[in-house]
């Protein structure tokens, strides 16, 4: 949340902002056209119709197109800034007036008030994981569908909307970000050639859109994928399964660490398909799901990374998929493992203590703090947290004033990721039969005894 | 670690790999099965990949033929990485001393014996690109 003036911001952050508000201008100018077709097709006679209609016309709509006009607003602002920034000759005149951003605020809570009572009312509705697997429930398969078409953005990022629905509604913003993608790679040339940006932010980006090819891709070749989020804006954002978690004895969701972008994602889905090999190996008569969740705004760098904002920020995000994964799933409760790597288990700790996740155990990797003391302040208890660091990890260099949870003070079920140092040995912990990978699908198949 | 060699070349060897671990438990039924790729994800430059193959050896005594593997690859030379033979979890990790593949005998719930093969670290294009 940008608070007020930005003297010292980092231009590209800036940037970033900049890039997420006009999504959300985008994404809040879809709704508005998506509401107004769909209330000219919905046959709605009588008073109250009459009544939303009036209401939608001289209110509702009017509050979107201020938020997305301010939305827009402030972006400029912030390119502007970014800009002055990276010319080193900021002097106070382009600082965005905190004005603009309480506008900005003030904007958004009237739409989300008419998000939460307007939509309900023509029958969407944003509630708790449970309440919108049960609204969805209701729903026939052909207005699934329509809503699917009509608002991917909403349905792909509702928690408990079932799987293959997510899945079904992301995949056409994936679709829409690849046909952008010509448009995306010719901007970049062109602030490429102005200057506007160096050629590191240029390689950076491209292989971000080069991801989003990827994935595409991939998702087409027909892998057991479901596409649980995406957001391309920025350095981009995905949640992407390997096998059906509503359907899956054992779940497995996997929070990665700092410096993760879009350009990352491919690697880590690749990791999860081994992972939820090595565990379906081990217990043949079960099956598993393994997550990547990749669903926050991962921090760039150790100066960041030294900071719990991220992680804070994530907390709400987490908590509701994990949530969500509970509602949407079939029959039986799933077993559910929450994996954190590096910074990712500063994320789940704080977004346990913050919102008690829904998992019945929590595995920790290469970790620095997690944001508590030891493993009985977790709320699956110290008997189901699992956690280990790799000979040669650097991130036992790093000078940590709390208890890392692979620490023998910490209280957690301590596993080998490696016998000996291995090259890379921050980023080991998903190599292929390593014992730090036998390991953690020993635990997310509940077979604690297999674990050593 | 990361190594020159082809994608094709290393599947080809990882089961070659495993074929010559489970011919040493011969007379056995011998199933081959397709094992993903895992990335080596934070390798610069970026893409570099670990192939693997795996075997699964039915209608053997799990127990005598993890013994048999283990005399037979620490004769040849193999890195001992891990043996829990004798614990709950009944695996055993290798390493090829020639060109660093692991390998790893284990049993699984069903009292199973599978070997995996993996690769060392490696780009799809073969030889170590250029970090330019």
């Amino acid at each position: 949340m940008v608070t007020g003036g930005l003297v010292g911001a980092n231009p590209d952050q800036l940037d970033e902002l900049a890039a997420r508000m006009n999504s959300g201008a985008d994404t809040l100018e879809a709704v508005r056209q998506a509401i107004f077709l769909s209330l000219r097709r919905t046959e709605w006679p009588g008073p109250d119709g009459d009544q939303f209609r009036h209401d939608w016309d001289h209110r509702h709509a009017r509050v979107i197109a201020t938020a997305v006009t301010a939305l827009r607003e402030a972006a400029r602002v912030l390119r502007v800034n970014a800009a002055e920034q990276r010319g080193a000759s900021l002097d106070g005149s382009g600082l965005v007036p905190p004005a603009l951003f309480g506008m900005v605020r003030s904007a958004l809570d009237q739409v989300r008030g008419f998000l939460g009572a307007g939509l309900a009312s023509i029958g969407y509705s944003r509630g708790t994981p449970s309440e919108n697997f049960a609204w969805w429930s209701g729903l026939t398969p052909e207005r699934r569908a329509e809503l699917i078409h009509e608002y991917p953005g909403l349905v792909g990022s509702m928690d408990g909307i079932p799987a293959a629905d997510r899945d079904a509604a992301n995949r056409i913003r994936l679709e829409r970000a690849v046909a952008d993608l010509p448009a995306q790679v010719a901007q970049l040339r062109e602030q490429l050639a102005n200057g506007q940006i160096t050629q590191e932010q240029f390689n950076q980006r491209a292989l971000q859109l080069a991801a989003i090819r990827h994935l595409h891709d991939r998702l087409a070749r027909g892998e057991d994928l479901y596409l649980l989020g995406f957001d391309p804006s920025g350095e981009g954002r995905a949640i992407v399964a390997v096998g059906n978690p509503d359907t899956a004895d054992h779940v497995a969701t996997f929070v990665p660490g700092m410096d993760t972008t879009l350009a990352s994602v491919n690697g880590h889905v690749s990791n999860m398909a081994a992972l939820r090999d090595m565990a379906q190996s081990l217990a043949p008569n079960e099956s598993t799901s393994a997550i990547l969740w990749f669903d926050y705004d991962a921090p760039n760098g150790l100066m960041e990374a030294a900071r719990a904002t991220h992680a804070e920020a994530a907390s709400e995000n987490l908590d509701g998929f994990l949530d969500g994964l509970r509602a949407s799933h079939v029959g039986e409760p799933s077993h559910n493992t929450i994996i954190g790597h590096s910074y990712g288990g500063k994320v789940v700790g704080i977004a346990d203590r913050e919102e008690t996740l829904a998992v019945d155990d929590m595995i920790f990797i290469g970790n620095p703090d997690i944001g508590v003391n030891h493993a009985s302040e977790l709320s699956v208890g110290a008997g189901h947290v699992y956690a280990s660091v790799a000979p040669g990890d650097p991130i036992e260099l790093v000078n940590i004033p709390l208890v890392t949870p692979a620490e023998e003070g910490f209280g957690s079920q301590q596993f080998t990721s490696h016998r000996t140092e291995v090259p890379d040995a921050h980023s080991s912990y998903f190599r292929q039969n390593s014992p730090a990978m036998f390991n953690q699908a020993a635990i997310i198949t509940g077979h604690g005894e297999f674990v050593y | 670690m990361t190594t020159p060699m082809t994608v094709d070349e290393a599947r080809r060897r990882a089961a070659a790999h495993a074929e010559a671990a489970a011919a040493l438990l011969a007379p056995a039924v011998v199933e081959s099965q397709e094992v993903p790729d895992s990335a080596c994800v934070d390798v610069v430059p970026p893409g570099a990949i670990s192939v693997a193959a795996r075997v699964w050896v039915r209608g053997v005594d799990v127990g005598a033929a993890l013994t048999r593997l283990y005399e037979q690859w620490t004769g040849d030379g193999y890195e001992i990485l891990d043996d829990r033979r004798a614990g709950p979890a009944r695996t055993l990790l290798v390493g090829h001393p020639g060109d660093g593949f692991w390998l790893r005998a284990s049993v699984n719930v069903r009292d199973e014996l599978m070997i995996t093969v993996s690769s060392p670290c490696l780009w799809p294009g073969g030889s170590t690109p250029s970090a330019d």
